[in-house]
């Protein structure tokens, strides 16, 4: 898939942001895995890490598939994720501490009992370069201002099961983040 | 030359250098009379800093630290139009993958 989804982007943009990370099952556990040779099957997540260059900027979004109905476990570990992006989200406005971003979704997953599942950071900027100034991380101790376009995408990868990452872009306003994709 | 003539109307000097770019930039700060620059201390190598400076003796170069980087977080409204629509163009990728995907694909390719 990750040749097509490279293939889609390059007919519309110049380029691709960085090579599309397309991981199955157990790959995505993995925060950075490197797309391979498994199979899609219908009981395993399907995360998808995509992005794109247009006039040299970059864009950069991560989403789960799943093929059937998704099992109890699944879902719980995927509405954690979704939380803890909402939660970050409504914080966002200029003059926010980044690292309380940071801190609002990592806290959630803390308190959630899977704190040692989300080891990166919770975001970035992006720009001319797919990853940019600032930082979205707990060490960050500058503010948000308006204009900056970050990432959010926490994350819970429990090894040799599956990962959940979710990203989406955001712009900072002055008394809110404007989310950019429309999925979130 | 045309792009030299472009780019002098929107107030920006081209210059284009034909083999020692370390000599050519030193050149160019001498020519400003400049006694201190500015120099990227996360992207220029020591050895890169080494040859510039054997042509500045007299001038000061000094570390700035992602000095451009903090100038780019803040997008304007022209950066902001060409990110958005790359948004756009990913988000179609995966209404396309969507569309598409079924059991036994493989990560990398259709086949």
């Amino acid at each position: 898939m990750a040749l097509e989804a490279e293939k889609f982007i390059k007919l519309k943009a110049e380029d691709i942001a960085f090579p599309p990370i397309i991981a199955v099952g157990k790959n995505s556990s993995y925060p950075h895995y490197k797309t391979g040779e498994a199979k899609i099957r219908r009981k395993e997540v399907v995360l998808i890490d995509l992005g794109s260059k247009y006039y040299g900027y970059c864009s950069d979004l991560t989403r789960v598939f799943f093929l059937s109905k998704m099992p109890h476990y699944l879902k719980k570990i995927i509405d954690i994720v979704r939380k803890a992006k909402e939660l970050s989200l409504k914080k966002i406005k200029e003059g926010v501490k980044i690292k309380e971003i940071d801190r609002t979704a990592r806290n959630y997953i803390e308190k959630k009992g899977l704190g040692k599942f989300f080891r990166h950071s919770l975001g970035h900027g992006v720009g001319l370069e797919v990853h940019e100034c600032p930082g979205i991380n707990p060490k960050n101790e500058e503010v948000l201002k308006e204009g900056m376009v970050i990432t959010i995408e926490p994350a819970i990868y429990l090894p040799d099961k599956f990962g959940i990452r979710e990203e989406t872009m955001v712009l900072v306003k002055n008394n809110r983040g404007e989310i950019l994709d429309e999925y979130s | 030359m045309e792009a030299k003539k472009r780019t002098k109307k929107l107030g920006i000097d081209l210059a284009i250098y034909e083999y020692d770019i370390f000599r050519f930039i030193a050149n160019r700060i001498k020519g400003l009379l400049l006694k201190k620059v500015g120099f990227e201390s996360t992207h220029l190598s020591y050895q890169e800093f080494s040859e510039l400076k054997k042509h500045l003796k007299n001038v000061e170069l000094i570390p700035t630290f992602l000095l451009i980087e903090k100038l780019r977080m803040i997008k304007d409204s022209q950066e902001l139009s060409l990110i958005k629509k790359g948004v756009s163009i990913t988000e179609e990728a995966f209404s396309f993958l969507e569309s598409t995907i079924y059991e036994g694909l493989t990560e990398n390719s259709w086949l």
